[in-house]
């Protein structure tokens, strides 16, 4: 190995996934924001002048793939040339007779490892890659176990899978395919391992999780993106984060307390996404004035011309009405406020969603009894 | 109620109400009395007015943000100040707790709003406040719009009771769900219902509402999203088969390649070997063709045809036969054929044969002589009787059995008693007389045996019945008959037996013969061997006197067959006719073999006739021979050979053409190569194979090139080029199937529906669909409540309002009615009179029920302010549609209310003013009169 290598480094793209919590056009823009962060992550490798350019799998979805998807990969890493692309496919992107990796005629430069073992490239003399692919979406064994580099020099591994103390970090519901510790890449003869899977971006000094680079989701944290390595003689990586997502994703809260009217609560909205861009997420939170018809899709239909999409929910709600005093009362009203705040079946949602609906319909209100 | 009056003290009291600008009113004061004030004006007096500065000095106004609503904006157009920016009101209250409070009310700005103990000087504000400002109705456990609805009694809500259909009622449900600030529970609950079909619906098929619209639009995103699903599916099927199709394309090629490789290989080895032998080849001969090897046919056809013709002609030697004359001399000696037999003549033979076998009968039967027999005795005794002697001396002596003789001695014992002897004594007679009789006829007595016997019968007879008379006699003595009869015929045998013994012996010794069975009965024995060797001698006599009359037929037959083939001599007896016959036989013999010998002649002739031809051969053999010789010794002379004898040439000549054959061969082979090297050549040149030898093995490298040399190992190149053209059609048609295929996916792909849109459209779904169901949710929960709620409290209200009405009504009513119940389902009220009938009250007088109605809304008002306290009532012209008498009751009524709590009654009525004058002197009570208001 003569000089040091320059890699850039990504993961967990998962382009053409559901967003679920979008509309229609705000989904199709997620999906396409997906593409151009590809389209920038490719950008910036040519920019660095990497050496080679490292995807740790579910570049795409496999059960959701469109099919023009396969010509961009191609096109986009066909453009690269002659920076190298290796790709370690992953639970969500697995290896298989109909996948596009399979399908793909690929550019020389691209280099799509397709067996479920660590298998080497030689990238450079003394300098060799080993990646390995899952070939099925579920119950991948761990890559490092029983692993062990064959030669000399230094060792990178790239692959998808969990490593188990990082698993911590990673939103509820993450499966570990494919797991392993990380001291078993040192013992393996690896100096380190270029993995995803885990969305929440991982620096450990043997591994490194970039995160999925452009947002999947509202509340997501850490430096996600690529990560710009540079693996040096000695083995040793020195890293740098480089923030390529194309797109925003805000998740804010809107404090209503004090609103008196929808008008206001339209108000607050537009002065608290004043600042922002990108798709942002409003929970709607505080104590609004009883009069007040809040709803949600009112503020999720708001267009602004700084934000992409707004997606509304509602968060500690509540509506200014004197419960205390309504309790007092030796009305329908107040019997019916007292057995609802007494009734121990119903959730506080329910509760207060329940309450306000009667309250309004005792007061005629005809047409606001839909209570979000 | 009225009774307690005195004794209760009034919660709240207004004092005073200070309309500082309300407007008309300005820096106005009212005082109110602790009962009843009555506050009389007429139009234009501002009456509306001060009820209102009431009103809002008690309660003030909602200090909200926003537009006013629609309420709130009537008050202000009616009561805030036309000529002035200040809105302001005052009032004075007494609490029951003994404070004096004072509440301001900016109404205009709603800053400058308190509620201040005017005794201590502190600001109670917090204590009722509400909603921004304070409110003195919260005392009493009201709000301003509670207490607005529920203690301020308007002209129109007397109207509205009185005038509609369950006005009462309405009003009662009203009071009871919101204190009648709001709709009643019914409409609520109606209310709840009616945005529920609007906003829900139902999820039956004809539904076009929100329920059945998700549900619906759920189904078919799901549907969309197994159609998006199966789509994408069958995209990746058709991807896998496409990829399959090209890789069996690709396969097909590759097998056409490593053929086509094989086949250029194979071809490049075979021009390399071509090349390699034609340049062997071409070294051998230098560029120069080899000569021709048929210079010498002809010598060579002469020496071939030498040597054929003397191998040809055969050598001349003995023939290994016999010559002709040798064969001519044994001719001449040979017999010729006799005359006569050669074999023994038929006739002869079957007349020897029939003479052997008369004489071999006539000598057995010579031997087969019956042998002499022994002469029998002489005795004078026929054989009949001999034999009845022998069998008398054979015959045992019987003895008497021993058990007749116990069995007798048993039987006599028995009978010991005598019974007359007649019939036994009879019967031993005639037993007696038989046996005697039977042994007299035995031996030959006939005439005394049968007297005996006679006699015996006679005895018998009598016996018999003598027996039978005396049957009735003792068994006993039956049996002892029986057994006396059976000993004495045992006896009487064996008498007899000793008598034929005896007489046997006797007549024995009279024909001189031993007394022994055996000698006489082998005299009847010895006298029939005797007869029957008479008789087989006789027989034997004439049948031989038969064979020998045969025998001598025989003879003369042979004598006669004999003289029939030529030999006549005489013969006189046997031997001479055996001579005679051996005689023919030994002639037959001599002239067989004379006949064998003249045989040989036809055969002996061939043999001459071969003997000549083989003579004749030989002679021209020699002579052939001769000229073969003379040939081939030519021959070879002429070849240079020197020889002296043709053997000697034919060896020479043999080896001359070993020597010409070798050298033609190698010259052939020569020829033969020049051939191959000029088929190799092909009409070129060595250096165009050498050029196209190269080209083709740069060719089979490329080719081999394309392929792995496993594949490219595993085909023979001998056979390749025969497997290439169907290898090569493989190839097109999975090529074009591939092709095909990729062509249908490339157009299905467009077709593809996208998984996370229909994902992302179910999710909106069923987003909607909780959202309706959500809302059904609480929709329902709501409604349930609101019943439950709405029950609850109509089941408190009811006997509340019951026993306060059932308080006053007597009263009110002069005992007209006396009961009231009111349902606790519906609050309809119903009064009973003393006959015991009910009738709704909304259904009774003008007059009652105004009166119930004030009654019950008092009630209401006890039961809706904080632990049943009392507040005052503001009464605004709830007269005005009353006659005088009706009147009258109403004030009646009230002024025994006010005893209990404060009343404010407006009343532009002179006739109330009149009433209020009179009644209301005491100092509880005051009246009012307000004047015009001017305007400015």
């Amino acid at each position: 190995m003569g000089a040091s290598v320059k890699a850039l480094h990504f993961a967990d793209l998962h382009l053409d996934t559901p967003f679920r919590w979008a509309g229609p056009e705000l989904a199709r823009g997620r999906r396409q924001a997906l593409r151009d962060t590809l389209r920038r992550i490719c950008a910036v490798a040519e920019e660095q002048q990497v050496d080679l350019l490292t995807c740790a799998g579910d570049l795409y979805e496999q059960e959701r793939f469109t099919p023009d998807t396969a010509e961009f990969l191609r096109d986009t890493f066909a453009e690269l040339t002659p920076i190298r692309v290796f790709i370690a496919p992953g639970n969500h992107d697995w290896y298989g007779p109909a996948s596009l990796y399979h399908r793909v005629e690929w550019t020389p430069n691209v280099h799509i490892f397709d067996r479920p073992a660590l298998s080497p490239v030689m990238l450079a003399d003394g300098l060799t890659l080993w990646g390995a692919a899952h070939c099925a979406p579920a119950n991948t064994a761990g890559f490092l176990d029983s692993f062990r580099v064959d030669r000399g020099g230094v060792h990178l591994a790239l692959f998808h899978g969990s490593e188990q103390g990082d698993m911590q970090f990673q939103e509820e519901g993450k499966l570990p395919h494919s797991p392993f510790r990380a001291d078993q890449i040192f013992q393996a003869g690896l100096h380190h391992a270029l993995v995803g899977h885990i969305h929440t971006p991982v620096d450990s000094p043997h591994h490194t999780y970039p995160g999925n680079p452009d947002p999947l989701t509202f509340g997501e944290t850490g430096e996600r993106g690529a990560v710009l390595l540079t693996v040096h003689e000695s083995g040793e990586v020195t890293r740098e984060r480089v923030a390529v997502a194309t797109s925003t994703v805000n998740d804010i809260a809107v404090d209503l307390s004090g609103v008196t009217h929808s008008g206001q609560v339209i108000e607050r909205v537009r002065s608290a996404l004043a600042s922002l861009s990108g798709v942002v997420r409003i929970t709607l939170s505080g104590e609004v004035g009883p009069d007040v018809d809040l709803r949600v899709q009112d503020v999720a239909a708001l267009r602004l011309p700084n934000v992409d999409g707004i997606v509304a929910r509602l968060g500690a709600l509540q509506v200014a009405y004197d419960y205390a005093r309504l309790k007092e009362e030796p009305t329908v009203r107040g019997q019916f406020v007292r057995d609802v705040l007494a009734a121990p079946g119903l959730t506080e949602d329910q509760r207060r969603r329940v309450i306000v609906t009667g309250l309004r319909a005792l007061d005629g209100r005809r047409g606001e009894l839909e209570v979000h | 109620m009225a009774g307690e009056a005195s004794s209760r003290f009034t919660d709240v009291q207004i004092r005073s109400v200070t309309a500082h600008a309300f407007g008309p009113l300005a820096g106005e004061t009212l005082r109110l009395a602790e009962g009843m004030t009555v506050i009389v004006g007429d139009n234009e007096s501002a009456k509306s007015s001060w009820h209102a500065a009431i009103l809002a000095a008690l309660c003030g106004r909602r200090r909200g943000k926003g537009a006013p609503r629609r309420e709130e904006q009537r008050f202000i157009d009616l009561h805030k100040p036309w000529d002035r920016e200040e809105w302001l009101v005052t009032a004075e209250v007494m609490l029951d707790d003994g404070r004096r409070i004072e509440l301001r009310h900016d109404l205009a700005a709603k800053v400058a709003c308190h509620a201040k103990d005017l005794d201590l000087g502190n600001d109670i504000s917090a204590e009722v406040m509400n909603d921004g400002a304070p409110d003195g109705a919260r005392w009493v456990g009201l709000d301003r719009t509670s207490f607005a609805a529920t203690a301020c009694i308007a002209q129109a809500d007397v109207l509205g009771v009185l005038g509609a259909a369950d006005g009462l009622q309405e009003t009662l449900q009203r009071a009871a769900a919101t204190a009648g600030t709001d709709a009643t529970a019914a409409a609520a609950l109606e209310c709840l219902d009616s945005f529920k079909r609007e906003h829900v619906g139902t999820d039956r098929a004809n539904s076009t509402k929100p329920l059945r619209r998700a549900t619906i639009a759920l189904q078919n995103t799901e549907r969309a999203l197994d159609d998006a699903k199966a789509s994408h599916a069958l995209y990746l099927q058709r991807v896998e088969h496409t990829e399959a199709l090209h890789r069996h394309a690709h396969d097909a090629q590759q097998r056409v390649a490593a053929y086509e490789a094989a086949a250029a290989t194979h071809t490049a080895e075979q021009l390399c070997e071509r090349l390699r032998e034609a340049e062997e080849l071409d070294a051998r001969f230098g560029g120069l063709a080899p000569p021709d090897a048929a210079d010498d046919d002809e010598i060579a056809n002469a020496v071939a045809n030498a040597l054929a013709s003397w191998r040809s002609v055969p050598v001349p030697g003995a023939s290994g036969q016999r010559s002709s004359a040798e064969i001519e001399q044994e001719l001449a000696a040979l017999p010729i054929d006799p005359e006569g037999d050669t074999v023994v003549h038929e006739n002869v033979r079957l007349a020897e044969d029939q003479l052997a076998r008369a004489e071999a009968q006539l000598s057995q039967h010579d031997r087969s002589r019956p042998a002499a027999t022994p002469p029998a005795p002489q005795v004078a005794a026929g054989d009949d009787e001999l034999l009845d002697l022998a069998r008398v001396l054979d015959s045992p002596i019987p003895e008497v059995p021993a058990e007749l003789v116990q069995r007798e001695r048993a039987a006599q014992r028995a009978a010991s008693a005598p019974t007359g002897t007649s019939p036994q004594a009879a019967t031993v007679g005639s037993v007696a007389g038989i046996v005697v009789g039977l042994a007299a006829l035995a031996l030959r007595q006939p005439v005394s045996g049968a007297v005996l016997v006679v006699v015996g019968l006679v005895l018998a007879a009598y016996a018999v019945v003598r027996r039978r008379a005396s049957e009735v006699n003792e068994a006993v003595v039956g049996a002892l008959a029986t057994a006396q009869a059976a000993v004495l015929s045992a006896r009487q045998q064996l008498a007899a037996a000793e008598q034929r013994r005896a007489w046997a012996i006797q007549r024995c010794g009279d024909l001189g013969l031993p007394a022994d069975a055996a000698a006489v009965r082998a005299i009847p024995v010895a006298r029939a061997a005797e007869k029957s060797h008479a008789e087989s001698l006789q027989r034997w006599t004439e049948q031989r006197a038969a064979l020998a009359d045969d025998f001598s037929q025989a003879a003369g037959g042979l004598a006669g067959a004999l003289a029939a083939r030529g030999h006549t001599d005489r013969v006189a007896d046997l031997a001479g006719l055996r001579a005679a016959t051996e005689a023919y036989r030994a002639d037959c013999a001599t002239r067989a073999a004379q006949a064998a010998a003249a045989a040989r002649r036809a055969d002996l002739v061939r043999q001459l006739e071969a003997a000549l031809e083989a003579e004749r051969r030989v002679a021209s053999d020699v002579q052939a021979r001769g000229a073969a010789a003379n040939q081939l010794v030519r021959v070879a002379r002429e070849r240079g050979i020197p020889v002296d004898t043709p053997e000697q040439a034919e060896t020479e000549l043999m080896e001359w053409q070993q020597r010409r054959a070798e050298r033609i061969s190698r010259l052939s082979d020569e020829q033969k190569d020049w051939t191959q090297l000029n088929a190799l050549l092909n009409g070129g040149s060595l250096n165009d194979l050498r050029s196209i030898t190269s080209t083709a093995s740069e060719k089979a490298g490329a080719l081999a090139a394309r392929v792995s040399p496993e594949v490219l190992a595993t085909v023979d190149g001998a056979t390749a080029d025969e497997q290439l053209p169907r290898l090569r059609e493989e190839a097109a048609q999975t090529s074009n199937l591939a092709a095909t295929a990729e062509g249908e996916l490339r157009q299905f792909a467009g077709a593809v529906l996208s998984v996370s849109e229909a994902e992302e459209s179910l999710e909106g779904a069923r987003a909607e669909l909780a959202r309706v169901c959500e809302l059904e949710e609480t929709l329902e929960l709501t409604a349930g409540f609101l019943k439950s709620a709405q029950e609850r409290v109509h089941r408190d209200i009811a006997p509340l309002l019951a026993n306060t009405v059932c308080a006053w009504l007597p009263k009110i009513t002069n005992d007209r009615y006396v009961d009231v119940v009111v349902n606790p389902t519906s609050l309809e009220v119903q009064v009973a009179g003393v006959g015991g009938t009910w009738r709704r009250a909304d259904l009774l007088s003008y007059g009652t029920a105004e009166q119930i109605y004030l009654l019950l809304r008092i009630a209401l008002v006890d039961h809706l302010t904080r632990g049943h306290d009392t507040c005052p009532l503001l009464l605004d012209d709830v007269t005005v549609h009353a006659d005088a008498s009706r009147t009258v009751d109403i004030l009646n009524l009230l002024h025994e209310v006010s005893k209990e709590r404060q009343i404010v009654l407006f009343t532009q009525e002179a006739n109330v003013a009149t009433w209020a004058q009179r009644q209301l002197s005491g100092p509880r009570d005051a009246v009012v009169q307000l004047t015009e208001v001017s305007s400015t």
